[in-house]
């Protein structure tokens, strides 16, 4: 007897149909007696769906449901046959493939796989097991092993492979001879082996509910038991012939729906966005007549979701997406990944973003730890410029060394180990344990959990099911890799909301039962899918092999569109032109419609060149508060108070942007960053600096007029200070950075020597200058104090000079009077080296005295002094220049910010510098950018 | 169609100038082969930009579809097909196998057809597992952390690393060692990639004197006797000054910089206008040669070290990428370059599933040599092999891309390497006015005489260098004609006017353009406006300035090709500060900021003092909520915060700000500032569409526009400083050379074989400029603007595109601020109006009528689809991972499994037992090592002669002893027999609340049915619970029953009293009512 096949008007949504006929059908008395009934439905949205139909149509009808079981399609071929033997899972089945691939390994095997992996690493080989695991699922679902490739392949004209095949077929027999030892099957061999032995057999009645597309042994499996067997197909009776005796879809018979949208049903946009706003048009559309329970959105291609989502929520439409999130995502999949990224790469900026982790955070303060860790560590990463703690933390650190301890703690299985797969389970449930309560903190992730509590349990049990022979021996951070990507990509399914519009992806669509229906990304390429090119199954060939192929897919979806479009008066097919990445598209072919007429005039309407589309309005979006409004930066009133001294430095700051200098010296607003890998100019200045100021303590060394000595000594005070600075171990980079400030001191101490030969003395070093000692510069008849300190000043006897030192360790050596005055606008931007003057009359040095630069630069014949040639009444200018910025400073004037402020870009988001276009980065004349 | 497919498709190539129809050429000689009836996945049509190649297809369908419907349009398609009459209805034919087959055809760039090639050969190309292609956000985080792997390997040898380091950056102590090693590798890896690695050390070691031989050529100058002549005594003073400083630090460049060396190098000897005498020459010679050698031996040592520093890089890169699965474009195309041969073609057609026979490539001059590579198989055999056939558009005066590796040459070298290839000229424009292309004829047709091009003063170099580059363009450049003779036009060359200060000049000129740009703008309605820049950052600057006038002119809203970063809006930067916060608590700047934006408030940061202590609590709750909700959503809650405070562009912008936060969701980490970090390296386009578009003229090309602004065509062509030379022995061979380059001071120096790379270097720059200045001035249709400085006194004529402009149509003198040339008529516009009646009209503004709100009627509550399933077992479950704790891996959940799985074989007893076959069958699937189902079914066996389960199993028993007790009003019935008793195991129980589906399934239902009717239900559920009494046990799993007895009173609608809900407890043998 055959399957029954039964047709069914598309003219209303296909479940709607089903429900009801499966109703009709199976009412005995006050009872719809669904119980024993076997439902195959295309997919798991379509089976739940079809449950609350037949609810409603049971309530309708005043009777009580025994309720079928629903399942989807490729569940339905165990229920056919008993099988003997347990089945390997899908890392058995991996894990056999890799075994069967290491045992053929050679070189014929080589010769199609040169890049296999050599070395013992699991991780290395799964990726061509999975390769080959699909490839073994395809075909055995199409009731073909390897070899049948080799032989039917042969009808394909240019079949060039059979070799290769050949080779294939050798590491499939050795993977089923793996599992065999085991005594392990996998589905497709059971499936086959019911198949082949007859043993197909069911007592239960089982209704296809528009299983359109069914693949070679679950039909044959179906033709065993075919007595049973209802195929409800949805369409009109005239296209019977188009549907096979399984109910299946004839591919050539469906070269385009028959059943299909109008013309204005149809709208091709241009880009991504214009794809969602036209969904918020046609939303609009609407009227106010249709609920959001009334209304999907189709989403083809997945990339158009964040799209739909971000216009429909600022539109105000609530969405859900019902792949959504997925474990990956969620708190939990994040703190793992994390884990493990941490337990490989022990580096502080890894170790950094698990303290990120808001469950990281509570299991500290649980844990009663406290203080603000993140802030600690910038500065000691800013300070220390680790990137990893090989030597161990440099200086206190109490803060980040207390949680690295914890944490360590926390983690101490983990580290270092290999141990066998199933032996991480305890480790694992034991680390869940402790961060169980940090994990579940609200409503949404204590939902979240129980979802993944679930996929985890079955992934622990494969995991502990995994036979002993095949069971890596893996790591810590590779168990929670492998954990992940086991349940990584189970969606979560997103909570119930009502008044939410559902996103649906493609192969749900047809068994929509929204009276609306509007469909995105109906684009070539997506709709449907094609495949033009494959590393073992090209088009072609699937086709001799009966394998899903174009045809096939293309088939499945004219009917979907049929579907959607026969049974509903609202649907909408949205096209783009391009996608995100400027790359073309065009129109699905589905959509030009069936007869030549229809082609001809759509492909005028959907290629017709829009020139300079403007941007239509859109319903629903934000509303701009203030156009026009500009913002600015903020005022600075709020912050003033009187300026009570100034440090001498300062005074250059303000000169450059008088806004900036406010941030800086005045609210001392500090900027983070910690992307720094190497020493930037003011830390190499700094340890330059350093190891100058401790040169000039030691009074022999001061004395010191041999250069070999005092270049020895330099090299310790460097050493010295690159070890309290950097550790033991600093990266190589630094380690570079070291001796080439190591080539300037070298160079330094030939100019050093030559001074002192020549009878300079050294007689301060690093003085420091504070508001007690009373220098100070007058201002209308008001002193404003001056502090600041002096790198070095030097004595020479002979002669009475005093000369005032800034040492500067920039690339390029710098002239000390370019470096504060222009000449050609007249105009001060540093006043330092003259304000030294009035520092230093505190020490009693008064008049006149030389004011210098000590150049430490790349170029190591630049490392000398520079003498700064000011005469006396640039200094007097200098002077008036500081009395004015003093009086600004007084009376407040802190605007506006400079438009090209150079310097101080640390603020330049408070500025909105990016804003200002003239500062966009340095411009080169020959960049050129397409 | 009997004509011969050779005669009718001769391979082809076809040097179009600009606007002379390439892609109407390319999609005919498509059609041409579509009607002849060659299968469609046989012809690979390819161009560069992706844009370009949904034109052709876009052009292909729509030239059919306008033949069918227009009979005009039939009789074009007939003229240009050349094959015959064609009806309108074959037109429709046509167009309808071209649709059924679009998803087989072969039109695109040449990137995704190597992509898919690529992909298709993933094993033998040794391609990562799952790879593909790296994004340049990531390349260069990519490239950071394969330079931080070389210098930690590279340490094992520290000095051997600093001595490298060193070489590399010319001996000085540099500070920053990352930045540097990471430009250097931005400048060199694509040659060194697409080279053999010994180019890197080809240069000989020159002589240089021993230290003995050093001094005594020191001794010698010193002593050498010098004329009477103050200038020459200092000059010798500084010299031997000099010279000793230089045995000390090894750097000669002092002495290659002093007059007197200077005089011997150039051998004219005359210093000041005096000769130097032969013992002075003589004594500086062997000090110059000295210096020399140790100069240029530093750049040979430069330029090893490079290659060297490259070859490790390399590694480490390379590895990263594959372990990564990530790889460039160009990596794939070298892959296959390499891998790919004539014998491999068949298996590429099989695995492609198409073998491809016709080849339609356009914007050929752009191909690289790699590219080339892997196309000449195919293009070889299609060449040979009768009814394939090869069709190639090109012009290489618009090879713009050979910074990115186009060479144009190999267009004309494929002639010279197939056989019976036709070559044509197009150079009638279909573009623009006769005034715009009798300007470019002005420009182009005699560069050889052009004063810009002669180099007499301008370089070191011979000054005839450039004679190649001329000869090159004289052959390559026809006069243009155009077929649009109608059309009217202008040109005008101005010279800009002077600032008071140069350093204002820059700002001066972007004022005056924008002005200039905005006055067109308003007088030319409807026309489009292509202002074409030389750089990204003068685009930036003309887009701002005509956004915000300083007169009271209207702003312009200019189009941005390519886009800017959304840093470029305030509301941008205040979010962004809010993540970094978030990120670095810290982070005083962001705290600020955010404090002061109108997001202050909504994070509790009003009142905000420096160092504020509420700022650690708020980034933490801003990480949660970035994790728990996703970045789209924060960031939309912020959006619309600011929304009131905000301009449209503002809003704009945060719109597109959120849209990425979106797109960012799948790549998001942990760290806000990653986002920041996105944010700030995506250039996301500004959603005005407008008529005024400014960009470079790279992005220009193949658009075109009514009017053609020209601004920056200042820039000396052979002014920069480029950082390498190379030498290729042909155009089609790859690098033989490479030498680090110097500044030109020191070409003198060079010997003639490295001079030689200037000289070609030099022509490829002249050539690139002359290309680019040609496709600038192409894009217009009617109107030409162009804007350049005057020139100076000492160099009226430099070496510019500006300069070679004013040189072929400007007159001396060259003033600023004036008009130079202008040709046509201004007044144009008006003139196209009049005789077209208004095309050149805006679109009539059809203000669209803004749309009507999105309204959703109210939800009915009874109408909610797609519920949520939840299972009565997972009811009021404790959520969270306390379950898992105790992960069970122990036998027992196996063992209670397959125990279920029994007893759901039984009925009644009385109607015969499962039998051991049976039940052992049923046991394959749950086997397990330590399973042992032999004991487990003795156990079962064992239970089962347990009165308290037999009974509730037997059907009589049941009927007698159980049935009665639980419900004893219905014990006459069920003596009687009015009530049958039915049993149903696994069944299902199903019924939906507000919100929820609640799916559970009951392991044993006994129905009681009076006929039709149910009259009362028993549920038992099975339990192998071991170490629990009953009591526990009925607590246990009493909210469980519950839902049960929920479910079943809803289903059957039936009372309370008549559901029994029972336990069934196999380890205790009894069932008990809960
Ligand atoms: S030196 Fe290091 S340890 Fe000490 S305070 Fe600074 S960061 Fe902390």
């Amino acid at each position: 007897m055959p399957i029954t096949r039964k047709l069914i008007p598309w003219n209303r949504p296909a479940l709607r149909s089903a429900a009801e006929y499966l109703v009709a059908q199976y009412t005995r008395g006050a009872i719809v007696e669904l119980g024993e009934v076997l439902l195959i439905v295309p997919g798991a949205g379509a089976g739940r769906r079809l449950i609350e139909l037949l609810l409603d149509e049971v309530e309708a009808r005043g009777v009580a449901l025994l309720p079928p079981e629903i399942i989807t399609l490729g569940n339905l071929p165990e229920r056919l046959y008993v099988e003997q033997k347990p089945f390997a899972d899908d890392l058995a089945q991996l894990l056999a493939w890799i075994e069967a691939l290491r045992h053929n390994d050679g070189e014929r095997l080589r010769q199609y796989f040169p890049q296999l992996p050599s070395a013992d690493r699991f991780s290395d080989w799964l990726p061509y097991a999975e390769m080959l695991s699909a490839l073994h699922r395809e075909l055995a679902a199409d009731d073909l092993d390897f070899s049948d490739v080799v032989t039917r392949g042969s009808e394909l004209e240019g079949f060039l492979e059979a070799d290769r095949w050949e080779v294939l077929r050798g590491i499939q027999s050795e993977y089923l001879r793996v599992l065999d030892e085991l005594e392990l099957w996998d589905k497709q061999t059971a499936r086959l082996f019911a198949i082949r032995h007859r043993e197909c057999h069911t007592e239960r009645p089982i209704v296809l509910v528009g299983t359109v597309d069914m693949n070679a042994s679950l039909r044959k499996m179906l033709d065993q038991v075919s007595g049973h067997v209802t195929s409800l197909i949805f369409a009109p009776a005239e296209l019977s012939q188009r549907f096979d005796e399984h109910g299946c879809l004839m591919p050539h018979a469906w070269p385009h729906p028959f059943a299909e949208p109008r013309d204005e049903q149809i709208r091709v946009v241009d880009r991504p966005g214009d794809q969602a706003d036209e969904v918020l048009r046609a939303l609009a559309e609407l009227g106010g007549q249709y609920s959001p329970q009334d209304v999907v959105i189709g989403v083809p291609d997945e990339v158009l979701v964040p799209y739909l989502e971000q216009r429909l929520e600022s539109a105000g439409v609530a969405c859900r997406y019902g792949v959504g999130r997925t474990i990956a995502v969620t708190g939990f999949g994040k703190l793992m990944a994390q884990l493990a990224v941490w337990l490989e790469d022990d580096s502080l900026a890894e170790f950094q973003n698990l303290l990120r982790h808001p469950a990281i955070g509570r299991f500290l303060s649980r844990d009663g730890v406290s203080g603000d860790v993140l802030t600690a560590l910038d500065d000691y990463r800013g300070r220390h410029l680790q990137t990893r703690l090989k030597g161990g933390w440099l200086g206190k650190a109490e803060l980040p060394r207390e949680v690295y301890a914890r944490l360590r703690e926390l983690l101490s299985d983990w580290r270092f180990e290999t141990r066998p797969l199933s032996a991480w389970i305890a480790p694992f449930a034991e680390l869940l344990r402790q961060l169980a309560p940090d994990l579940t903190e609200n409503e949404r992730d204590r939902r979240e959990a129980a979802e993944i509590e679930r996929a985890m349990r079955a992934a622990l049990e494969k995991f502990d099911r995994v036979p002993e022979t095949l069971a890596p021996t893996v790591s810590g951070a590779a168990f929670l890799h492998l954990l992940l990507d086991d349940i990584g990509r189970e969606p979560i399914p997103p909570e119930l909301d009502p008044q939410s519009v559902e996103l649906r992806g493609w192969l749900e669509l047809p068994w929509e039962d929204a009276d609306v229906l509007i469909v995105t990304g109906m684009n070539e390429g997506r709709v449907p899918v094609s495949q033009n090119a494959d590393l073992f199954l090209p088009n072609r060939l699937r086709h001799v092999l009966g394998l899903e192929d174009n045809d096939r897919r293309a088939a499945r979806d004219a009917y979907a569109l049929s579907l959607m479009s026969a049974s509903r008066r609202h649907l909408v097919c949205i096209a783009g032109r391009v996608t995100a990445q400027n790359d073309p598209l065009i129109p699905s072919r589905l959509l030009f419609g069936a007869d030549r007429g229809a082609k001809v005039r759509r492909t005028l309407q959907f290629f017709r060149e829009e020139s300079h589309a403007r941007p239509r309005p859109v319903p629903g979006g934000l509303v701009a508060g203030a156009p026009g409004a500009r913002f600015e930066p903020p005022r600075l009133d709020a912050y003033v108070q009187a300026v009570e001294s100034m440090r001498v430095t300062e005074f250059r700051s303000y000169l450059q942007c008088p806004y900036r200098y406010f941030l800086r010296h005045r609210l001392k607003l500090q900027s983070i960053d910690v992307t720094a890998e190497e020493l930037d100019g003011a830390a190499f200045g700094n340890l330059l600096h350093e190891v100058l100021r401790q040169f000039g303590v030691h009074e022999e060394l001061r004395e010191q007029s041999r250069t070999e000595p005092l270049v020895e000594a330099l090299n310790g005070l460097l050493n010295g200070e690159v070890l309290r600075a950097y550790g033991d171990d600093p990266s190589p980079a630094i380690r570079v950075q070291v001796e080439r400030a190591r080539l300037r001191l070298h160079q330094f101490a030939k100019w050093q020597t030559e001074q002192r030969l020549e009878g300079w003395e050294i007689r301060y070093i690093e003085h420091d200058f504070a508001v007690e000692q009373g220098a100070a510069l007058d201002v209308d008849g008001v002193p404003m104090p001056l502090t600041g300190r002096i790198d070095r000043i030097d004595f020479h006897p002979d002669t009475d000079v005093w000369r005032l030192y800034d040492y500067k360790s920039s690339d390029q050596a710098q002239n000390p009077l370019a470096a504060h005055y222009r000449p050609r606008q007249q105009r001060w931007i540093d006043l330092q080296l003259p304000l030294y003057r009035h520092l230093v009359r505190v020490l009693g040095i008064e008049g006149d005295v030389e004011l210098a630069y000590i150049n430490l630069p790349r170029k190591l014949s630049d490392v000398k002094h520079l003498v700064a040639a000011f005469s006396s009444e640039l200094l007097q200018s200098a002077d008036e220049a500081a009395r004015q910025v003093v009086r600004d400073v007084r009376n407040n004037v802190f605007w506006p910010p400079s438009r090209d402020c150079g310097l101080m870009s640390e603020f330049d988001e408070i500025c909105l510098q990016s804003l200002l276009a003239d500062d966009h980065g340095e411009e080169r004349s020959d960049e050129v950018a397409p | 169609m009997t004509r011969d497919l050779a005669a009718l498709f001769p391979d082809t190539i076809i040097l179009a100038s600009a606007g002379t129809g390439k892609t109407w050429q390319l999609t005919t000689r498509y059609l041409r082969l579509l009607r002849c009836e060659q299968p469609l996945d046989q012809i690979l049509a390819s161009t560069f930009a992706r844009k370009a190649a949904g034109e052709i297809l876009a052009r292909i369908l729509s030239r059919l579809a306008e033949a069918a419907s227009d009979e005009g349009r039939r009789g074009e398609l007939e003229a240009a097909l050349d094959l015959g009459p064609l009806s309108r209805d074959q037109a429709a034919a046509m167009l309808e196998r071209v649709l059924s087959q679009v998803h087989r055809l072969r039109v695109g760039t040449l990137d995704s057809f190597f992509v898919q090639t690529a992909g298709s050969f993933a094993l033998e190309l040794e391609l990562p597992g799952r790879w593909s292609i790296l994004e340049d956000i990531d390349d260069r985080a990519l490239r950071l952390e394969a330079l931080r792997e070389l210098l930690q390997r590279e340490t094992n040898s520290f000095d051997a690393l600093l001595t490298l380091l060193g070489l590399l950056q010319g001996g000085e102590s540099a500070r920053g060692v990352i930045d540097h090693l990471l430009a250097t590798v931005q400048d060199f890896y694509a040659v060194f990639v697409d080279s053999d690695p010994t180019i890197w050390n080809v240069w000989p070691v020159l002589p240089t004197l021993s230290d003995g031989e050093l001094a005594e050529a020191m001794s010698c100058l010193r002593d050498t006797p010098l004329p009477d002549d103050a200038r020459f005594t200092k000059a010798h003073e500084k010299l031997v000054a000099a010279a000793a400083e230089a045995v000390d630090s090894k750097n000669w460049e002092n002495v290659l910089g002093n007059g007197l060396v200077k005089a011997v190098m150039s051998d004219s000897l005359s210093y000041y206008n005096k000769v130097l005498s032969g013992d002075l020459a003589n004594a500086i010679r062997p000090l110059l040669q000295h210096a020399r050698g140790v100069f240029l031996n530093a750049i040979n040592y430069q330029t090893e070290a490079t290659g060297k520093l490259l070859r490790h890089f390399h590694e480490h890169y390379h590895a990263l990428k594959l372990s990564r699965g990530k790889l460039r474009f160009d990596d794939v195309t070298r892959l296959l370059s390499r891998h790919l041969n004539e014998e491999l073609l068949p298996q590429v057609g099989y695995r492609i599933d198409a073998a491809l026979s016709h080849f339609l490539l356009d914007e050929f001059q752009d191909t690289s040599l790699a590219q080339w590579n892997v196309l000449k198989p195919f293009v070889a055999r299609a060449n040979r092999t009768p009814g394939q056939s090869l069709f190639c558009v090109g012009d290489v005066k618009q090879a713009i891309y050979g910074w990115r590796g186009g060479e144009s040459e190999i267009l004309e070298r494929i002639p010279v390497d197939l056989n019976d290839v036709q070559m044509t000229t197009l150079a009638q424009s279909r573009r623009s006015s006769p005034v715009v292309i009798e300007t470019v004829n002005a420009i182009f047709g005699d560069l050889t005489g052009n004063p810009a091009l002669q180099l007499d003063e301008k370089t070191f170099l011979e000054p005839d260098f450039l004679a190649g580059v001329k000869a090159n363009w004289r052959n390559r450049f026809q006069p243009h004609s155009t077929v649009r003779s109608e059309l009217a036009g202008f040109a005008r060359v101005q010279t800009y006017p002077e600032a008071e200060e140069p350093a204002g000049n820059k700002s001066l000129r972007f004022e005056i353009v924008a002005e200039a740009v905005a006055e067109l703008h308003r007088t030319h309605s409807g026309c489009t406006i292509g202002v074409l820049t030389r750089t990204n950052a003068t685009v930036r600057q003309l887009i701002h300035r005509l956004r915000n006038p300083r007169s009271d002119r209207e702003p312009v809203f200019a189009s941005e090709e390519g886009g800017n970063p959304l840093t470029d809006a305030a509301g941008t930067i205040y979010l962004l500060s809010l993540l970094k916060l978030a990120a670095h608590p810290g982070n005083q700047v962001a705290q600020f900021n955010v404090a002061h934006s109108p997001l202050a408030q909504f994070v509790g940061l009003d009142g905000y003092r420096p160092r504020d202590p509420r700022v650690v609590e708020l980034a933490g709750r801003i990480r949660a909520e970035l994790l728990r909700d996703g970045y789209g959503k924060t960031l939309e809650r912020w959006v619309r915060v600011c929304a009131p405070s905000c301009n449209e562009r503002e809003l704009a912008r945060l719109g597109q700000l959120v849209e990425l936060a979106w797109r960012y969701e799948p790549r998001a980490t942990l760290d806000p500032a990653d986002f920041v970090r996105f944010v700030e390296e995506t250039r996301v386009e500004s959603p005005s569409s407008a008529d005024v578009r400014v960009m470079t003229i790279h992005q220009s090309k193949g658009l075109e526009f009514d009017i053609v602004v020209l601004p920056e065509l200042d820039a000396l062509i052979l002014g920069g400083r480029e950082s390498y030379l190379v030498q290729r022995d042909r155009p089609t061979e790859p690098v033989s050379r490479i030498l680090r380059s110097v500044s030109r001071d020191y070409l003198p120096l060079l010997p003639d074989d490295m001079r030689d790379l200037y000289r070609a270097h030099g022509n490829r720059l002249v050539n690139e400029s002359l290309c680019l200045l040609y496709v600038a001035l192409t894009r217009a249709v009617h109107a030409l603007h162009v804007f350049v400085p005057a020139a100076k006194k000492s160099n009226p004529t430099p070496l510019t595109m500006a300069g070679i402009v004013l040189s072929a149509v400007g007159s001396a003198p060259l003033d600023p601020g004036v008009e130079q040339f202008r040709a046509g008529d201004e007044h144009w516009y008006e003139a196209e109006r009049a005789r077209h009646g208004g095309i050149l009209q805006p679109a009539p503004a059809t203000e669209e009528p803004l749309p009507q709100p999105i309204k959703l009627a109210p939800v009915d509550p009874r109408r909610i689809r797609n519920l949520n399933v939840v299972t009565p077992s997972s009811h009021g479950g404790a959520a969270g991972f306390a379950g898992l704790a105790e992960f069970d891996r122990s036998l027992a959940r196996a063992q209670g499994s397959l125990v279920h799985a029994w007893f759901e074989q039984i009925g009644w007893l009385d109607e015969g037992p499962p039998g051991d076959e049976r039940l052992l069958s049923v046991a394959g699937r749950y086997r397990k090592p330590g399973l042992d189902v032999d004991a487990m079914l003795v156990s079962f066996r064992d239970a089962l002669a347990h009165d308290g389960l037999r009974w509730n199993l037997t059907a009589d028993e049941y009927r007698e002893r159980v049935a009665p007790q639980l419900f004893p009003p219905l014990a006459g019935e069920l003596a009687s027999g009015t009530i049958e008793l039915r049993v149903e195991r696994e069944r299902r129980l199903t019924y939906r609340t507000d919100r929820e589906l609640v799916n559970g399934i009951a392991d044993r239902l006994i129905l009681y049915c009076r006929g039709d009717v149910i009259v009362a239900v028993d549920i038992i559920d099975y339990k192998t619970d071991r170490g629990a009494d009953a009591d526990e046990l009925k607590a246990r799993y009493r909210e469980q029953l519950r839902q049960y007895s929920g479910a079943i009173r809803t289903v059957f609608k039936l009372p309370a009293d008549r559901v029994a809900t029972r336990l069934a407890l196999i380890a205790l043998g009894e069932v008990v009512r809960v």
